[in-house]
Formats: structure tokens, C-alpha cells, sequence
């Protein structure tokens, strides 16, 4: 009896983080690179009161055991990294990855962080930056009174300078084996874990890395119908388990009312 | 009198048991591949009573038949819970577009090599580590029949359960069938233990992988919360039933059993 509420609370609790996932989703529908999460659960310990298979006591073998679970929990949550819809911006320092792999940026720190963001512009000394002002690596610096900076589907930067076509720089784009595994620190920034292991660098367009393209941003890969039913049937199993501990509770109540 | 008692208490503690498969069906209701379960019942019948005329049998005891009381089982049947029942069909598919999200259509489980040794589970939900080995969300490898699974250059498994590298086959995912699936036991984690023989194990020939979905779990909301409005008024009925064998008690002990002045 007291177990059914144990169980039914955990279901809420999962229920309640997925959510909370799918409320994170949402608030980020717009966010340019953002990558969609999602929460897996799995089922908790099960308490054996007879094993399936096992003799009963007259010597023949129980076809069904009984077995008591207790419960569901959050596994994990995972980043989907599948590609957002194309947005053209017209913006000659946007970029997009087409494809798989991540710009690299450097923190003040040294970190070095990856996005997929592609927001860029230009510091005061003319180093292309990202939305936060964290230079691009390669460092690329575009010389003062350059124009028509074009970048290539390969990452390679050129600008006109006194109406000479000059070379300045490459963008090059790093991927993961697992980029599940890389931690989210805000901001469209990921840094690299042991489950992510070591950024794989190399040429846009090469060894299965993506694309560039410029002028153009990623967006949100999050799908409003998908998240919204992912929303009605978390919160229809939060209230689902809701009923079962009213009834769990009703049931004492009975037992108290038995004197 | 006194035995009236133990009747509904048996089917009280019955109907908890039922509360608790439903409290977890209902808690794995968002569960990728977990089965919904079932309670059966049975009558359990005590030994019959024996009833010798005197309350010890004399030293030079002799079984007499015709002097024995003739053997009276006991009418009082109580109830039990006999086994929970799993109900290993297909859950809803869950259109999910992640290539590491696999869904199994027909019979078989994954089968998944944890430190404690070989588990089987239906959850899909697979993942990548460091060096690109396809594991569970535990970090459990799941195993293909060659072995372990890398995905270094991406993950693609066709209908046949076979995983393409550069195009061309590399491996087929491992899955396995059981001679009986009601004796496979949950061990949390989404992950099944068979505790049979591993000649009893066979590859799941005719089963089918769909990439980029995930099979639901399979709780019927409905049918478990009429179950639990059913298990709830039994649980009710049979307490006021306690109640009443209390009061009938009460009148034998208090009103018939009266000592008078």
C-alpha cells in the first residue's frame, strides 16, 4: 500500500523533469543552432517476491513470477543533433554549418568552446567574433578597408582589397564521435567531456565534416507539434500518477476508518 | 468466527498488490519499451482440518479409521496472488528521427553485455561513448553478432537489423528470442535477465529494426485506471466486511456472552 505511493511519486518526478525538458525546448524554439533535448527514463528495482521459473512448492516450475516494481526514473537527457531548418539572412558574416561539426570559438580563459551558432561580426581590430565577442579559431582578422568578405563552401575567407581578391584565413569546423556527450554551458556553447571524446578538427566539406555557408543561420531544431504532444502525454502521465496516490491514500484512509 | 476474518484480509492484501503493479505500470507510462503487467489470482486453499476425538492421540495410538472423525476440509477459501502476468505486446511506435533510436518490430530483445553480465531489453534508445561504441543510456555495449558495435562514421541499420559501414554490411544487431518471455524477469534499467539455459536463447530471425523510431511503452492508461478503481472498491468492500465479522464479533462477546447480575 505505502509502496504504491513511492512508485506513483516517482513517475511524477520523471514526468515532472520531462516537462521541464520540453519547457526548455519550447522557450528556445527561436534560438539560432539551438539542439532540441529529450528525456529517457527507465524502470526502477523490482522486488522478487517469487522469480519466474522457479519451483513452487507442489514441484512444478511458476509460468508467471511475481514481481513488484517500484517505479520509473530519468535515465538521461540527451541532445538531438539533428540539422534545423536553413534561414537566410543576407548577413555577410553569418554562417551555417551544413552538415555535421562545430565552429570553434575560445573563451577568455582558454577554453576552447563549440557551437554550431554561426552569428558572427567583427571586434574592433577586425578578428571575426562570435555573438559574444569570443574570437573564431583560426583566428581570422579581416585587414580595415576591405570588402565583398566572401567565404567558401570549403571555409576559406577571402575580402577585396583595393580591388585585388586576397586570401585571409580558413574556417574550420571540428565534430565529435559522440556529440551527445558534449555539456551545454549556455549561451549555444558546448565544451567537450569524457563522453564527448577529443574534437576531431579538419577542412570544411571533408572527411564527413559539413558544409559552410554563408549568409545563412541555423535554426532551432525544435518541432513545435512534436514537443506540444510530447507535452499533452508528460502531463497527462503526471496526473495519471496524481490519481494513483489519491487512491493509495483514499485506500489508508479506509484502513483508518476499519476502527 | 474468528476464521471469517482472515478471508477479506487475504483479498485486502490482494487488492495492495494490485495497487502496486499499477502504481509502477502507470509510473513506466513514458518508459520506452517497458510492458505493462497483469495480476492473476488463485484460491489458496488451507490444509484440511483434522479432527481426532481426543485433543492428543493416546501412546499405544493406533490409526482407527472408523473411530476418526471424518476429515473436513476447510470451507474458508482465501485468496492470493498467484502471478503477474506481462503482456509482451508491441507498444506504439514513437516517430523520433535520431538515428541511434531503434525500434523493434516483433519479438526479440537487444541483447546488452553489463558488468553482472548479459541483459536483454526492447529500449532502443541507444547512444554513442568516446570511441563511437554503440551503447544503452547506461553505457552498457549493445552487442551485434560479431561483438561490440562502433559507429565511427555514422550509425545505419537497415530493416534486417544489419548496421552499414561505407555501404556495405559490417555487422547485424544481436537480437534474441526466448523459448518462454514470461520467464525472462525485469531487473530495472529497462533490462531483462534470462536465468534459463543459454540453449534456450535463439536469434530473433523475423523481426524487423526500424531506425529513427522508438517503441512506446505498452500501459494502457484506461484499462490500468479502471483496474485501480476496481482494486480500490474491492479494497473498500472487503474492509467493511472486516468490520462487519468485528461487529458480529462484538455482539457474541458483548451482548449474547452478557454476564447478568
Amino acid at each position: 500500500m505505502i509502496r504504491s505511493l513511492y512508485t506513483a511519486s516517482t513517475g511524477m518526478e520523471a514526468q515532472q523533469t520531462n516537462i521541464d525538458t520540453i519547457a526548455n525546448n519550447l522557450a528556445n524554439v527561436n534560438t539560432s543552432a539551438f539542439k532540441r533535448s529529450r528525456a529517457n527514463f527507465h524502470d526502477l528495482l523490482y522486488q522478487n517476491i517469487r522469480a519466474p521459473g522457479q519451483s513452487s512448492s507442489t514441484g512444478t516450475v511458476v509460468p508467471s513470477g511475481i514481481q513488484i516494481g517500484s517505479g520509473s526514473k530519468l535515465s538521461s537527457v540527451d541532445k538531438m543533433f539533428t540539422q534545423g531548418a536553413i534561414q537566410v539572412t543576407n548577413n555577410e558574416m553569418d554562417m551555417m554549418v551544413e552538415g555535421q561539426g562545430f565552429f570553434r570559438a575560445q573563451r577568455d580563459d582558454g577554453t576552447t568552446l563549440y557551437t554550431r551558432d554561426g552569428h558572427f561580426s567583427k571586434d574592433d581590430t577586425g578578428r571575426i567574433v562570435t555573438a559574444d565577442g569570443y574570437p573564431v579559431l583560426p583566428e581570422i582578422t579581416v585587414p580595415s578597408g576591405a570588402d565583398s568578405f566572401h567565404v567558401g563552401h570549403d571555409g576559406i575567407v577571402t575580402v577585396k582589397i583595393a580591388g585585388e581578391t586576397q586570401e585571409i584565413g580558413q574556417v574550420q569546423v571540428a565534430n565529435f564521435l559522440n556529440p551527445t556527450g558534449l555539456v551545454s554551458t549556455g549561451g549555444n556553447y558546448y565544451v567537450t567531456s569524457r563522453a564527448s571524446g577529443e574534437a576531431i578538427v579538419g577542412i570544411p566539406g571533408q572527411n564527413g565534416l559539413g558544409r559552410i555557408a554563408q549568409s545563412q543561420l541555423e535554426s532551432s531544431n525544435v518541432n513545435i507539434v512534436e514537443e506540444m504532444v510530447n507535452m499533452i502525454t508528460g502531463q497527462r502521465a503526471y496526473e495519471i500518477n496524481s490519481k494513483v496516490i489519491q487512491t493509495g491514500d483514499q485506500m489508508l484512509q479506509t484502513t483508518n476508518n476499519m476502527r | 468466527m474468528l476464521n471469517g476474518i482472515y478471508t477479506p484480509m487475504s483479498g485486502a492484501l490482494a487488492q495492495e498488490k494490485v495497487m502496486d503493479i499499477i502504481a509502477n505500470n502507470l509510473a513506466n507510462i513514458n518508459t520506452v519499451g517497458y510492458k505493462s503487467e497483469n495480476v492473476t489470482f488463485k484460491v489458496l486453499e488451507p490444509e484440511p482440518q483434522k479432527y481426532y476425538k481426543d485433543p492428543l492421540p493416546p501412546a499405544n495410538y493406533k490409526i482407527d479409521f472408523e473411530k476418526l472423525m471424518p476429515l473436513r476440509g476447510n470451507e474458508i477459501n482465501y485468496v492470493e496472488v498467484s502471478g503477474v502476468d506481462r503482456d509482451i505486446s508491441q507498444g506504439p511506435a514513437q516517430k523520433t528521427d535520431n538515428p541511434l533510436d531503434l525500434m523493434i518490430e516483433g519479438k526479440g530483445y537487444f541483447s546488452v553485455n553489463t558488468p553482472d553480465g548479459m541483459r536483454y531489453s526492447r529500449d532502443g534508445s541507444l547512444s554513442l561513448n568516446e570511441d563511437g561504441l554503440v551503447s544503452d543510456k547506461f553505457g552498457n555495449p549493445i552487442l551485434g553478432e560479431k561483438g561490440v558495435i562502433l559507429a565511427r562514421e555514422g550509425f545505419q541499420v537497415n530493416a534486417r537489423g544489419e548496421v552499414l559501414l561505407d555501404g556495405k554490411i559490417a555487422d547485424r544487431i544481436k537480437l534474441v528470442t526466448f523459448a518462454d518471455d514470461h520467464k525472462l524477469e525485469k531487473v530495472g534499467n529497462n533490462h531483462y535477465f534470462w536465468s534459463g539455459s543459454d540453449d534456450q536463447i535463439k536469434p530473433a530471425e523475423e523481426s524487423r529494426i526500424k531506425q529513427g523510431f522508438l517503441e512506446g511503452s505498452n500501459v494502457n492508461p484506461i484499462k490500468n485506471l479502471t483496474s485501480m478503481i476496481i482494486a480500490h472498491r474491492s479494497y473498500e468492500a472487503y474492509q467493511k466486511s472486516i468490520k462487519n465479522m468485528d461487529s458480529m464479533m462484538e455482539k457474541s462477546a458483548n451482548q449474547i456472552g452478557v454476564v447478568r447480575a
